[in-house]
């Protein structure tokens, strides 16, 4: 039975890749974190990774880099999935030696041909065909053999790596108010405003309604800060973290002309929030 | 404006809901199966979803379980929707389900149970 580890900070992420894959019988391992997935690849050697490209700890291209660096383990191939695939992520991907990038969201038809073309394998169909209930999912019993453990072959070098489209039925465009609204859903996040350098309130999601007072300072510190950072040498300033009572205000540069504003209820909540701003700015440079 | 995430593996069904949910102000968002739904969300998170019972994939009860089992997404309000048979007795609670709708019903029935679970300010375990 092949064995797939999949690597995402997302629970949910994880538990449907595993869902996927486990019904066409493949044994599925997870990890949250680079670490946590460089250790599970070293001591478990699955036979493909796949792999989110942004992690709290690290970027799905360090993983991908451990893997191809490694004589033991260099034949493994490495799926990077993400967000957002553009010209950028696809250069890197291919200039670690990752097996392809496959864009989120995905169907499942489109990892388990993606997976089984990586595992060399023909596709083996799915237990549950459609299940009209949870407890006929339950009980559902195989439709088919299991694949063979004996079919894998060794993965085929890719010089060029395939972009796999997400054909989705009905893509849903990402939107400002989407991304905004995924920052302020993060743990320990109170609200989030996007402005221009002019302090103009682009959109804000979460607790709140001083959007337009923080566009306003926003702008007001941004500006005050270039001049630092010019005088400094080092150039325009990306980012400024304030510290409040409780809490903190962290202000991430967004390309030449947006500012982020997040409003944090607790210190302890930077790291975190750091990481999803490094998540959003690239979905938030193509909404702007 | 409240977001809702419709899934449902059938066009058909699922476009005449989401018009319905647009005319009465939400922003709609739809999929056409489960893992396109749940991979969706990690960014495109919205205040409710509804799914019908029977997506491709996964059943509207594991997807709802998969979205109460993550932290982040776990009071995500959730109505699932149900052929005239209704729901089966106690999957939907035990997976999380907030309100069923079931039989036959209209779109401005969605519209109804939508909004009272973004009145409710989410799942209560």
């Amino acid at each position: 039975m092949p064995k797939v580890l999949i690597v995402d900070d997302s629970l949910t992420v994880r538990k449907v890749v595993e869902r996927i894959l486990e019904s066409r019988q493949m044994q599925v391992l997870q990890a949250g974190l680079g670490m946590e997935a460089i250790e599970r690849i070293e001591r478990d050697q699955p036979d493909l990774v796949v792999c989110d490209v942004l992690l709290p700890d690290k970027e799905g291209y360090d993983v991908c880099q451990f893997v191809k660096s490694d004589p033991r383990l260099d034949r493994i191939p490495v799926l990077l999935i993400s967000g957002i695939v553009n010209a950028a992520v696809i250069d890197r991907a291919e200039r670690v030696g990752s097996a392809g990038v496959m864009q989120k969201p995905f169907s499942a038809e489109e990892l388990a041909r993606k997976v089984n073309d990586l595992l060399g394998q023909g596709p083996a169909p799915p237990r549950e065909a459609f299940p009209g209930n949870g407890l006929a999912a339950a009980a559902a019993v195989l439709s088919t053999p299991a694949a063979s453990s004996t079919s894998r072959s060794t993965p085929r070098p890719e010089s060029v790596v395939p972009v796999v489209a997400a054909r989705l039925p009905e893509p849903t465009a990402p939107s400002l108010e989407g991304c905004l609204t995924g920052l302020a859903a993060a743990d320990g996040v109170h609200s989030v405003v996007l402005v221009d350098r002019e302090g103009q309130v682009l959109g804000a999601a979460g607790n709140g309604g001083a959007a337009a007072a923080l566009g306003a300072m926003t702008a007001c510190l941004m500006s005050a800060s270039d001049e630092l950072g010019v005088e400094l040498g080092g150039g325009q300033i990306q980012g400024l973290i304030l510290e409040q009572g409780r809490g903190l205000v962290l202000l991430s540069a967004v390309g030449e002309s947006g500012v982020l504003t997040i409003v944090l209820d607790e210190p302890a909540a930077l790291g975190k929030a750091r990481y999803y701003v490094k998540k959003a700015v690239p979905e938030l440079l193509r909404v702007l | 404006m409240p977001k809702v995430l419709i899934v449902d593996g059938e066009g058909e069904r699922r476009r005449p809901v989401a018009e319905t949910l647009g005319a009465a102000g939400f922003e709609v968002a739809e999929a056409a199966s489960a893992s396109v739904a749940l991979t969706t969300l990690e960014w495109n998170r919205p205040d409710v979803v509804v799914s019908r019972e029977d997506v491709p994939e996964l059943d509207g009860y594991e997807l709802c379980g998969i979205i109460r089992s993550d932290p982040s997404t776990k009071s995500l309000p959730f109505l699932l929707l149900t052929g005239p048979a209704g729901p089966q007795a106690g999957v939907a609670a035990r997976a999380g389900v907030d309100l069923v709708l079931g039989g036959t019903f209209l779109a401005a029935d969605v519209v109804d149970r939508v909004q009272r679970l973004v009145s409710s300010g989410g799942h209560h375990a």
